[in-house]
């Protein structure tokens, strides 16, 4: 199953688009991560680990992400995964939200990680 | 000359210290140009790290180095996280095996963790960050270990650099990090990223 990891700089706002996947897709395999460990605005290298670990025993996983710190932050994660992980955890550069919303009507469609890859792509915006 | 694995956990601490004592300035730093946490954010993963240190005993350089990443890495919460993971984490790898470390180990293990900043944040000198400290601190170095300088001479030559760095810094525009999004606006400030690694290669030489 494709699981889709939501990551934002805060906690409301990855718990929010969570939240607007499960309703869009209810059986979506969701999972997200927002804020620093005591929930103030940042990054939380150990609860993305967790989540993506989680997220990567069901099947191929993509990831979207708002800027900066949240995006190092995954990646210093994914620099810990196997070969085989790896190929599974799909960092995308989707407008958050946007990417989301699209995900859902993916998964809804139960398309396959390559496809909804696509799809996503087609939303990129420039995340320096 | 060269430095064992108790002389390194004293420049370990006496980082957390400098950073500990600079955390209000370093917040003032980026509440002008970004997000007015680094020195808070900072101190919390020293602070963790620090706690991890004192409870091990005989412990490796290496190890050393990784605790000190790792806390970085879990515990900053904003950018400095990763990026500062990165550069323990990389130096840490690189001085593997090593029961001590001389100039050039040291010079090793910081290209590495440059070229993991590099990496990690897809950027490099001239840019408004803490490379602009890293870089020429490095290249002090190096310069210093050709020569066949002692380390404390070698590191009075490379915080002088690093303060040159940071000073540089004050006159460019940032082109990463949240400070780009104010363009020209963030001229005539420092990187508060510049000046915690100018603290912790000060942290460095005092304990030499």
């Amino acid at each position: 199953m494709t699981s889709l990891l939501v990551l934002s700089h805060g906690r409301k706002v990855a718990a929010a688009v969570e939240e607007l996947v499960r309703e869009l897709c209810p059986n979506a395999s969701v999972f997200s991560v927002g804020g620093a460990k005591d929930g103030s605005a940042g990054a939380d290298y150990d609860g993305m680990k967790e989540k993506l670990n989680e997220a990567l025993t069901l099947g191929d996983v993509i990831i979207l992400y708002d800027l900066g710190s949240t995006l190092m932050t995954i990646q210093a994660v994914m620099d810990e995964l196997t070969e085989s992980e790896l190929n599974k955890a799909h960092l995308l550069n989707a407008a958050l939200v946007e990417g989301a919303i699209a995900a859902s009507v993916c998964f809804n469609a139960e398309m396959d990680a390559e496809d909804i890859i696509l799809e996503l792509r087609a939303l990129s915006v420039d995340k320096a | 000359m060269a430095i064992g694995a108790e002389e390194v956990k004293r420049i370990l601490l006496q980082m957390v210290k400098v950073i500990e004592e600079n955390k209000v300035y370093l917040t003032e730093l980026d509440a002008a140009i970004g997000d007015n946490d680094h020195g808070i954010n900072m101190n919390k993963g020293f602070k963790f790290a620090e706690e991890k240190l004192l409870a091990m005993e005989n412990a490796g350089i290496s190890d050393m180095i990784k605790t000190v990443a790792m806390g970085l890495l879990s515990h900053v919460g904003g950018s400095a996280g990763p990026l500062y993971g990165t550069l323990f984490l990389k130096a840490s790898g690189a001085s593997k095996e090593k029961n001590e470390i001389n100039l050039l180990d040291f010079c090793k293990m910081l290209r590495e963790g440059i070229d993991g900043v590099k990496m990690r944040g897809k950027s490099d000198r001239g840019e408004k960050t803490m490379l602009d400290v890293l870089i020429p601190v490095l290249q002090s170095l190096e310069q210093s270990a050709d020569e066949g300088e002692n380390a404390k001479s070698a590191f009075e030559k490379a915080l002088n650099a690093a303060k040159e760095g940071v000073a540089f810094t004050k006159t460019i525009k940032a082109t990463k990090g949240r400070a780009s999004y104010l363009g020209d606006r963030s001229i005539g400030h420092i990187d508060p990223g510049a000046m915690s690694s100018c603290l912790l290669v000060s942290a460095i030489y005092e304990m030499l």
